[in-house]
């Protein structure tokens, strides 16, 4: 890699390397009987560079010949927007949270499929004919960031998934228990009673009314809602001038209850890491505090068109793929919301009738950016006089987080983590709900 | 490179081996208003192994070349390991092939200048800024080729070269505090020529974007919808089409009781065809990843569930024909069983007469994400228009449908005979209605436009 960059130096004013290379094992058991295992060996590389104020970027595997990378981030630089900003050389001093556990670095595969035969076996003695995948990943990402400006530095994570999934009748789907940690880390049989416990709720199938009343949004589906806030309080977003926040700033726009904290400090959180993509180090922030908006997210670029500079939240991937992306995007670290100080119980007994969502259909309709939703509630279930009364059937939950995070009654004491964020059970009064059982 | 593979394959030692190596350069030059924004180039360079032992299926994926007698010697040794639990798997047999294959096109997009796909593009951006309300757009030009190799131990031996082209685009309108955006797409197809003299195309997806503004939500409740053909599309591969892909179905019980084969699903009008062979069309493919060739199958016939999608493995396991759909979108991902071009086959009905029998209800267009659970399906539609007394009316927005697919397609009452192949399309592909479309897969929906009974709109 350093070859790489000299190459490229030699040709341009400023180059950056970001080097992922990532070795892992996904693991799937489906239902009881058919396995299937990918071992993944990935090398990729992306190379940005600097020409005469104008930058270029490739990415690709890392086998690639040289002379193609700096050709065709030279021919990319020719063509490529005009940047203010430099590649940074500042030094990551030391912080950030543990990321890297020895455990799962020579952990075998043999060693999952004896976790799968335990959690299995747990579920035997208890619902032996519960429809049940299971899905282990365990992950090794080594990152690189190297540039012009003298940044060379490395940090190795490892990431460890378990994912239960039982489905139900009829259905590919049901209810999903995930957990990822940087940590080894024991599927808690307390997780695995609840999935039984709801598994077996949800065998009586109800209609749901149509009218207004509280939800409450478990922690595995209120990423769904919080995608709204990373679109909003993105960076890129507010340069273009298409988010609402845009004017925001220290403004209120949620209810007191409401903190919203971005921590890449986090022991063992999926999102922690000491820089970003673009090797700048990463920090803690307050996206919103007390319901007061307090920061955007930025990459180098748009941090730059904004004039405050990158928040080190400039991320090349994405949610959804596998890889380098091409461009860094403002992306939270770790969201982490302030938990309440509910149990799961409380929240439901405080409903005198209500929808439980464990997890959306449809998270992407509606207006996004304008914190609009309407989604299908895909796996939940309905309360009457606090108590769950059986699933939720054909169900679709409309609002708006911008008028709907002002009305949240409460939140459960622990955090989970879910694609987005660790968050907390959300219960939220008055929210649209459209059933097939009348009025 | 097929000799190289075919050398590596022998010494794994398992009951069947299969190696693939791809090559894939993708250019995107895209533009925020009429600036070019980026010119990127990704190059993707790896290959994948899989193998049978004593009935596990074992796969690997790796970026360097030199990991491939390393990932081979991985695979054996875990499909073995794995065969203590699950000794369940066999592959339906199917065809030995050599072949080489290089798409048709009248313009190779190759050939093509870059700053000819500069200028078309901005021609394009220019009309789309021209029109009243757009405030701005991001649009990109994207081609893909690929070169790729696959030799199983049983002698099949493919070369394909796949070429993708495509114009995609996001409109932003705005009034007020008010932002409405639409995207749409051309081409994905590999020729450059389905990309030229497209203006009134573009000019009428400017306008139905500004038109949102004005538009008012439509109010939740049960309508007659007529789906126009992307739509009707969209319905097709989401709500019935996933529920085909076989692999999702060889382990679930329930999920085969529900669809046994000619079982009734709908009017005797109904039938509903994938179809990797159809010319020009965005999900069409030589090859499968296993080295079966693309087909048509008949899913629906007269109303009656006909046949599922099918990988070799699904197919053993199910006693299934064999279909070629078993796919990944990159050498990085494994395959799993995946449409190609689905559609519901021509009607007889002209569009007129659909209203017509709609009466009172909505005319939806354009799919927006989507997304099923089982029997249950959630997506929105672009933009529709109310339909009062069979005549169309005021434009309504934010629409989302949903509903179990088995009641939704029992209630096609008329099937349009306006049947047209979309273009785009693609399966998990741009996240969260935002401007960076991620193509995951080649393939490809259409149709006619269809009328539906009683279908439950959810809004606002």
């Amino acid at each position: 890699m350093e070859k790489l960059l000299s190459l490229a130096a030699a040709q341009c004013d400023e180059a950056e390397i970001c080097h992922i290379q990532t070795r892992s094992a996904p693991l799937d058991f489906y239902n009881w009987r058919q396995t299937e295992i990918v071992t993944r060996n990935l090398d990729e590389v992306s190379l940005r560079v600097i020409k005469n104020g104008k930058i270029g970027v490739v990415k690709g595997s890392a086998t690639e010949d040289s002379e193609w990378m700096v050709k065709s981030a030279l021919i990319a630089a020719e063509n490529g927007p005009e940047v203010t900003f430099h590649f940074p050389g500042e030094s990551t001093l030391g912080g950030g949270g543990k990321i890297c556990d020895t455990r799962l670095l020579d952990m075998d595969t043999e060693q999952m499929i004896r976790d799968g035969e335990d959690i299995y076996k747990y579920v035997r003695e208890r619902k032996p004919d519960l429809p049940l995948n299971l899905h282990f990943d365990n992950e090794v990402t080594t990152v690189t960031v190297m540039n012009t400006s003298g940044k060379n530095e490395s940090y190795r994570k490892t990431l460890y998934t378990v994912c239960l999934l039982s489905m139900y009748q009829r259905s590919k789907e049901g209810i999903n228990k995930e957990i990822t940690q940087c940590r080894y880390f024991k599927f808690p049989e307390k997780i695995i009673d609840e999935l039984i416990h709801e598994n077996r709720l949800s065998e009586i199938e109800l209609k749901t009314p149509t009218h207004k009343m509280p939800v409450l949004f478990r922690a595995s589906s209120t990423w769904s809602l919080l995608y709204r806030i990373l679109e909003g309080a993105n960076g890129a977003q507010k340069v273009r001038g298409v988010t609402p926040l845009k004017d925001k700033l220290d403004q209120k726009i949620f209810g007191d209850n409401v903190t919203l904290i971005d921590d890449p400090t986090r022991d063992w959180a999926p999102g922690s890491t000491p820089f970003d993509d673009e090797g700048v180090p990463t920090r803690k922030k307050m996206i919103v505090e007390n319901g007061v908006f307090r920061n955007f997210i930025f990459d180098l670029q748009n941090g730059a068109k904004d004039g405050n500079g990158s928040t080190g939240n400039g991320i090349k991937r994405s949610m959804w793929t596998r890889g380098i992306e091409v461009s860094p995007n403002p992306r939270f670290n770790n969201l982490v919301m302030s938990p309440g100080d509910f149990s799961l119980e409380d929240l439901i007994s405080r409903m005198d009738e209500g929808i439980i969502v464990n997890d959306v259909i449809g998270f992407h309709s509606g207006n996004i950016l304008q914190g609009h939703y309407s989604m299908n509630v895909g796996i939940g279930f309905y309360v009457q006089d606090g108590k769950i009364q059986g699933r939720a059937m054909d169900t679709m939950i409309a609002g708006n987080i911008y008028e709907d995070f002002h009305r949240i009654s409460g939140m459960s004491r622990e955090l989970e983590y879910n694609p987005i964020a660790y968050s907390p059970d959300i219960l939220i009064e008055d929210v649209s709900v459209t059933g097939t059982a009348g009025d | 490179m097929k000799n190289n593979l075919q050398q590596a394959i022998q010494k794994s030692g398992a009951d069947y081996c299969d190696a693939m190596y791809e090559d894939t350069r993708h250019t995107t030059i895209s533009f925020n208003k009429l600036d070019i924004q980026n010119v990127s180039n990704t190059v993707l360079k790896g290959g994948r192994v899989s193998a049978l032992a004593n009935g596990a299926y074992a796969l690997s994926s790796f970026t360097r070349l030199e990991d491939l007698d390393n990932a081979i010697a991985t695979v054996s040794r875990n499909a073995r390991a794995l065969s203590r639990f699950d000794s369940t798997n066999r592959l339906m047999p199917a065809p030995i092939v050599e072949d080489s294959v290089v798409p048709g096109m009248t313009i190779d997009p190759r050939s093509v200048d870059f700053d000819e796909k500069v200028r078309l593009a901005r021609e394009y951006l220019s009309l789309v800024l021209a029109a009243p309300q757009v405030f701005t757009a991001y649009g990109s030009y994207n081609e893909t080729f690929t070169r790729k190799t696959f030799v199983n131990s049983e002698g099949t031996r493919i070369d394909q070269d796949i070429v993708i082209c495509f114009f995609s685009c996001r409109i932003m309108a705005q009034e007020g505090n008010l932002t409405e955006s639409m995207g749409f797409s051309i081409g994905f197809d590999a020729d450059f020529n389905r990309l030229l003299d497209r203006h009134e195309l573009v000019e009428e997806k400017a306008r139905t974007c500004a038109g949102l503004l004005k538009a008012k939500s439509v109010s939740p409740g049960t309508y007659n919808i007529v789906a126009d053909r992307d739509l009707s599309g969209i319905f097709t591969h989401e709500a019935f089409g996933h529920l085909s892909e076989a692999d999702d179905t060889v382990n679930n019980k329930s999920l085969q009781d529900i669809l046994v084969i000619g079982k009734r699903l709908g009017n005797d009008h109904l039938n509903i065809i994938d179809d990797g062979s159809v010319a020009g069309a965005s999900g069409t493919y030589m090859y499968d990843d296993q080295g079966v060739r693309a087909t048509r199958t008949e899913l629906v016939k007269d109303g009656h569930l006909n046949a599922r999608l099918h990988s070799r493995l699904s197919a053993a396991q199910l006693n299934g024909e064999v279909t070629g759909n078993f796919r990944a979108c990159d050498y990085r991902f494994k395959p799993q069983v995946r449409m190609s071009n689905i559609f519901i086959d021509q009607g007889e009905t002209p569009f007129g007469e659909l209203l017509e029998s709609a009466d009172n209800g909505l005319y939806l267009c354009g799919g927006k994400g989507g997304q099923t659970m089982g029997d249950l399906f959630t997506f929105g539609a672009q933009y529709g228009y109310e339909i009062n007394n069979g005549k169309l009316g005021k434009m309504v927005k934010d629409i989302n449908i949903s509903g179990n697919v088995f009641e939704t397609l029992g209630n096609i009452e008329k099937i349009g005979n306006d049947f047209d192949m979309g273009e785009g399309g693609g399966c998990g592909k741009s996240r969260a209605g935002l401007f960076d479309m991620q193509m995951l897969d080649k393939s490809g929906t259409g149709g006619p436009s269809v009328l539906i009974n009683n279908v439950v709109i959810g809004g606002e």
